[in-house]
């Protein structure tokens, strides 16, 4: 079913719309979940969470792409469902992971001013991943939001792991500096 | 900024970008599957060539050109072939091919019935097919007491109670749930039959004849029915409230058995299948407020439950071994609905959990002097029976 269709069944309140977006994306859903938790059980909640989610907010939202907009809810569920899970602690999953990785790209230290800048950090770091090759865009992307392993992502890009590590090595340098010249303190 | 600040920023960079790379995970990964599924193909079909083009028939004496002689004229014995009585999955009572008519028409007049489970077992007599002591049964009289929560069949074919028909009668029609083989996608399909003109149905019409408070529930297995409850079972209910729904209730009415309806959107002839209902036409059959001349189509099963004086219908596509005038304590998952509240269906059929108050419940002061639980089984019976009393 398309999209459109199963966003027109959230508008009428039809069950069946819950049923044809876990059809379509309860996989992707799930791996998205899994990657960060990395906990069959508390994946498969974060998706139910995501159902619910959206059936609680379309209407009145009405999402441009399905998959984007219930990855998103996937996303910040699971991570804060990790979130209350770990604490400080770092446990299991591709997450935690990646989390380590972009520990190169800022300082570490927290301050107010982040608040403040945050929708512009947003656009700032949009332009910068335009930048890029559609490669290095797309790795990036699926290690930093979708969680994917290294060796996953190799082979939705089709390239080794080692090209990989040095792909998103290269994008967080780039990142990092790119921030720097924009002005930000990161 | 802390690494995590700068993980949650990305959560809302450009869609179209998240949206490409997403797209492009799954086109990988789709062709990763296709390309395992010709390598499957393949290794099959050479696999199939090797045995036919290898496979030698029985070698006989070519001077005598007989078979099972040896040489100095004896006759070699040839061993009984012991044909098993029913193969996996299949049904136990003959015919149940959805193409075939089944005018059976044995109407009994009484509830419904559905075939000896015994008998039923003797006739899928393959191993993999009979239920274990330990599998979620019918008849749950040999069930430990105390231990109402069943694991997982520990049987080879996962879908025991598949392999028999269930087959009732009401208002004038004969209904059966016809078990069709697991690699088609609608495993359950109902056969009905109008017991006086003898044709076949493809939906029933409401009707005065047809009281839908005394039609039998059809329960059939699912997958995983009962799922172990473990500490995170119970952590989950305390954590998502509203996601999990815990209450004690008894089955309501005499009759083992009550059948869901529900409006049919897709008519058509032949064989039914299942179809997604609507909660509000489960509640309308649930209170008799079905109109009519409206048609409805048998689909999934479900079982009325009385709660504080409340009737809560289940739904699920699983097989819920709910005895009458027996109290449980239900654990499910519910979906959302702002249409109805007492409707409860889980997303999918292996999210019930069932505990049966036995009578050695009742006996016990505490959930301690139970014995054969896991910890987060004891909990629940602490929680949700002993401190309500």
């Amino acid at each position: 079913m398309d999209d459109k269709k199963i966003i027109s069944l959230y508008f009428d309140r039809n069950e069946t719309a819950i049923t044809e977006t876990s059809k379509k994306y309860g996989r992707y859903l799930y791996k998205i979940s899994y990657n960060i938790l990395a906990d069959m059980s508390d994946a498969e909640e974060c998706v139910n969470d995501t159902y619910l989610t959206a059936w609680n907010t379309i209407p009145p939202k009405k999402p441009s792409v399905l998959s984007v907009f219930l990855a998103r809810i996937t996303r910040f569920a699971s991570i804060d469902v990790l979130r209350r899970k770990t604490a400080d602690k770092r446990g299991g999953g591709e997450y935690m992971l990646s989390l380590d990785e972009l520990g190169s790209v800022v300082s570490g230290n927290s301050g107010p001013e982040e608040d403040a800048i945050e929708k512009e950090l947003v656009l700032a770091i949009d332009r910068f991943l335009k930048s890029l090759t559609r490669d290095a865009c797309d790795i990036f992307v699926m290690r930093y939001f979708y969680a994917d392993s290294i060796k996953d992502i190799a082979k939705y890009v089709g390239k080794s792991e080692q090209n990989i590590k040095t792909s998103l090595h290269r994008t967080r340098l780039g990142l990092s500096e790119f921030l720097k010249k924009e002005g930000y303190t990161v | 900024m802390k690494p995590e600040k700068l993980s949650e920023l990305l959560q809302n960079i450009d869609e179209g970008l998240i949206a490409r790379a997403g797209k492009r995970r799954k086109n990988s990964r789709a062709a990763i599957i296709r390309i395992v599924a010709v390598c499957a193909c393949l290794a099959l079909v050479m696999t199939v060539t090797f045995k036919l083009a290898f496979t030698r028939p029985e070698v006989f004496d070519k001077d005598t050109g007989t078979d099972n002689v040896t040489t100095d004229g004896t006759e070699i014995e040839m061993p009984d072939t012991d044909m098993p009585e029913g193969d996996i999955g299949s049904p136990s009572d003959g015919a149940t091919r959805p193409d075939n008519d089944r005018a059976d028409a044995s109407d009994d007049g009484d509830d419904a019935f559905y075939e000896d489970e015994d008998e039923a077992d003797k006739q899928n007599s393959t191993p993999q097919s009979k239920p274990t002591a330990d599998d979620a049964v019918t008849d749950n009289a040999g069930s430990s007491a105390g231990t109402s929560v069943h694991p997982v069949t520990k049987a080879a074919d996962p879908y025991p109670y598949f392999t028999k028909n269930i087959k009732f009668t009401c208002g004038g029609y004969v209904i059966e749930q016809l078990y069709l083989p697991e690699f088609t996608r609608d495993k359950y399909r109902y056969a009905i039959t109008d017991t006086e003109s003898g044709k076949s149905l493809s939906k029933l019409t409401v009707s005065d004849s047809v009281n839908f408070k005394d039609l039998p529930v059809i329960p059939y297995a699912a997958k995983t029915v009962l799922t172990p409850v473990t500490e995170k079972t119970v952590s989950r209910i305390e954590d998502r409230a509203y996601w999990y729904d815990v209450f004690r209730g008894k089955k309501s009415g005499t009759s083992t058995q009550y059948v869901s309806v529900y409006p049919d959107s897709r008519g058509g002839g032949g064989e039914l299948t299942r179809t997604a209902h609507t909660p509000v036409t489960l509640t309308k059959a649930l209170h008799g407020g079905v109109s009519d001349g409206e048609s409805i189509l048998l689909v999934e099963n479900a079982a009325v439950v009385e709660y504080e004086g409340e009737k809560h219908l289940f739904c699920a596509p699983g097989y819920l071994p709910i005895k009458p005038d027996t109290e449980y304590i239900f654990i499910v998952k519910k979906i959302p609905s702002d249409t109805v509240s007492n409707v409860y269906r889980p997303a999918e059929a292996d999210k019930i959990c069932i505990f049966e108050i036995t009578d050695e419940v009742k006996n016990a002061g505490s959930a301690d002097e139970l014995k054969g639980l896991s910890d987060a089984e004891k909990e629940i019976y602490q929680r949700y029976y002993y401190d309500t009393l």
